[in-house]
């Protein structure tokens, strides 16, 4: 990445342009579709959540991106919540431009942890259904790998290096047979080194719908749920000197079926991520072809809360 | 190529659904054994739980209150079915701050068999 920036203030000359022009072309990274957020689900105090979730993208100019996101959710009390994100065994890779010629460069490492808060404001629970509003804050902690290969751009490596932070407001409204989620956030980074990573707005639904069983009237084991969810990021350029990075930041919608399979103590999730809307802002922003997650959950039980 | 990934999921789903055909109520337990001599039983009425993964969460909370033997729930009415061991002494109130320590709410409380007929002779009590 050093590389890349020492290249573009040197490039004083025509051929020095071009080549930094064809090196921003092959770089620049589509916004990310997330599925990160929890709903505002119940989660009862003492109760902790671990969820596995590993992902694979893939996107033009050969850029592949596969993570595991490991989530912990903890019940300190009935309303409020901790929830721990840390994406582990980051992978990225692509075509890229690097000493004279376009070659697969890849940047392995550990990724960065997000630690989040949420609080129910709103709880209307009736038989079989329960409507609640929670606004969430977290903090993007840095304690990833920033630089695992100089040669690619920095928001292919592993992790951001920038702290950051975000908020949302999240409604989740279930039902026996359906649920029905909303998310509106936004998030921000820090400058560091220079380089600002593009901040913006975050809008998700989900739609759950059950299949199986249909008959609900005894001890349920196990439940299958039709997802389909929407992804909607919105992020301003990536600054590098006070000044954009072309092909960063801008629009990503993805609709996303999938398959849940759900147990009282464990559960499984498959999702296709299909992008139907996307833009960068200025040239050389890689199209978003497709992705896949799938998700592992424990439930576990304590007795320690507030 | 997408199209054909498409197709895969498409027949995915389609194959779950044929499995999930509806679980008749015929086909379920047969007629809930007798409570063992001394046992109490309660139903809790709890509002807001959805689905088996949220189950986990009340009938563990429910399980913690000192003198449950066992727990099972009823999703469709929302119904905590609470076995009592012989000679322990559940309030109402602790039935309630367990669930509002789930997350949830509790509605009405019916008690089938007390375990202490010392204290309950009557046998019920709302």
């Amino acid at each position: 990445m050093r590389c890349f920036f020492v290249l573009l203030r040197q490039a004083r000359d025509a051929i020095g342009y071009v080549i930094a022009l064809l090196f921003v072309l092959m770089l620049a990274t589509p916004a990310r579709a997330q599925i990160t957020f929890p709903s505002a689900a119940p989660i009862s105090a003492g109760n902790v959540i671990v969820r596995t979730q590993p992902t694979a993208t893939e996107g033009s100019g050969g850029v592949q991106s596969l993570y595991d996101e490991n989530v912990v959710l903890y019940g300190a009390s009935p309303d409020l919540t901790f929830i721990l994100e840390n994406k582990s065994i980051v992978s990225n890779s692509a075509d890229l431009f690097a000493r004279g010629r376009v070659q697969e460069l890849n940047a392995i490492g550990f990724g960065d942890t997000v630690l989040d808060t949420r609080y129910v404001v709103y709880e209307q629970d009736g038989i079989g259904s329960t409507f609640r509003i929670a606004p969430y804050l977290g903090i993007d902690i840095p304690t990833g790998m920033q630089n695992t290969n100089d040669l690619v751009p920095r928001d292919l490596q592993p992790a951001s290096g920038d702290w950051g932070a975000r908020a949302a407001l999240t409604a989740s409204w279930q039902t026996l047979f359906w649920n029905a989620q909303a998310l509106i956030g936004y998030q921000n980074y820090a400058a560091s080194g220079g380089y600002q990573a593009g901040g913006g707005l975050l809008a998700d639904a989900a739609f759950h719908y059950l299949i199986w069983p249909a008959d609900l009237d005894r001890e349920v084991p196990a439940e299958v749920f039709a997802s389909l969810e929407a992804n909607y990021t919105l992020f301003t350029p990536d600054r590098f000197q006070g000044e954009n990075v072309s092909g960063t930041g801008g629009q990503l919608l993805t609709v996303d079926p999938g398959i849940l399979y759900s147990r009282p103590k464990w559960g499984f999730a498959l999702t296709a991520l299909l992008p139907v809307l996307q833009q960068t802002r200025g040239i050389g922003g890689a199209r978003y072809d497709y992705g896949i997650e799938a998700a592992f959950r424990v439930n576990f039980f304590t007795y320690h809360h507030w | 190529m997408r199209k054909r990934r498409l197709a895969g999921w498409l027949g995915l789903a389609l194959a779950l659904l044929a499995c999930g055909q509806p679980v008749r109520a015929a086909d379920q337990a047969a007629a809930k054994p007798a409570l063992p001599p001394g046992y109490g039983e309660v139903q809790v009425t709890v509002l807001g739980v959805t689905a088996p993964f949220f189950v986990f969460g009340i009938v563990a909370r429910l399980g913690q209150v000192p003198g449950v033997a066992h727990v099972s729930f009823n999703l469709l009415h929302g119904i905590a079915d609470v076995t009592v061991k012989p000679g322990a002494n559940i309030t109402d109130d602790d039935l309630r701050h367990a669930v509002r320590n789930a997350s949830y709410t509790a509605g009405p409380i019916k008690w089938l068999a007390h375990p202490s007929p010392a204290a309950m002779p009557a046998a019920t009590k709302q």
